[in-house]
């Protein structure tokens, strides 16, 4: 049954894929790189150049505040689509989604907390947190 | 124990210690739990218990919009002063510092991405 199972890191490798074809779908933007990595009941997603081109004209014109309200608006209503995306992917409940965006970097970081581990053939490759 | 895992909890104790009299001193509100994983270039950090008092009651009593006008502006003093601590204990330029807060759940949430990779770890 396990063999069925997709390794830590082909899972991993899926949902970078899948997240970027969520972005350039809802976007029209691909992010240039995303990184996905799964700790304890928790995954990490790193999203490199996740600022799309009208949010790039509003910072070159000075209008920041105006930039981030709509990257924080834009987040928000990706979430529930990528909440959905993680869910059926990793076959596995997300608990929370903790998610924050640098326009200056283009950098967009989340951390999705979840009910459990997914279920992968090496479970014993996914890194415990210490607290 | 290893001399490489002695340091490396060595070093979250430090972190752990710092962070939490962080919110003791400056909000008088403890923290349940602080965690780490570090990967390469990035470290990404848990803080359970982040959510004081206050808050909780403005939440409870239909003023979340409150809450997360709150909860903003302490991050916003909070989270550079995190970032300071990182950079110190680990010895590393903080490249970026992503971080959000969810009021319900009662958790933080944070991503410091270094200019290096930290060389004493």
């Amino acid at each position: 049954m396990t063999d069925n199972l997709l390794t830590r890191g082909q899972l991993e490798r899926k949902l970078s894929q899948e997240i970027q074809a969520l972005y350039r779908r809802n976007l029209g933007h691909q992010p240039s790189k995303v990184t996905c990595q799964f700790f304890d009941a928790k995954l990490a997603i790193i999203i490199e150049d996740s600022i799309t081109s009208a949010e790039q004209v509003l910072i070159d014109e000075g209008k920041n505040d105006l930039a981030e309200k709509v990257r924080s608006n834009l987040d928000d209503a990706i979430q529930p689509e990528l909440k959905q995306l993680i869910e059926e992917i990793a076959e596995i409940k997300v608990v929370d989604m903790l998610s924050d965006a640098t326009l200056n970097t283009g950098r967009t970081g989340i951390i999705v907390v979840l009910s459990n581990s997914p279920k992968v053939r090496n479970p014993e490759s996914i890194p415990k947190v210490k607290s | 124990m290893n001399k490489k895992a002695i340091r490396i909890k060595k070093i979250e104790s430090l972190l752990s210690q710092k962070i939490k009299d962080v919110y003791q001193y400056q909000l008088e509100h403890q923290l349940d739990n602080v965690s780490y994983k570090l990967f390469d270039r990035t470290l990404v950090i848990t803080l359970e218990g982040t959510i004081t008092s206050p808050e909780k009651l403005l939440k409870d009593n239909d003023h979340f919009c409150l809450a997360k006008q709150v909860r903003e502006a302490i991050d916003s003093v909070i989270h550079p002063q995190i970032k300071n601590i990182i950079e110190e204990v680990l010895n590393v330029k903080v490249v970026d510092f992503l971080s959000d807060t969810t009021i319900d759940n009662d958790i933080t949430g944070a991503i410091a991405i270094f200019e290096f990779k930290p060389k004493n770890i």
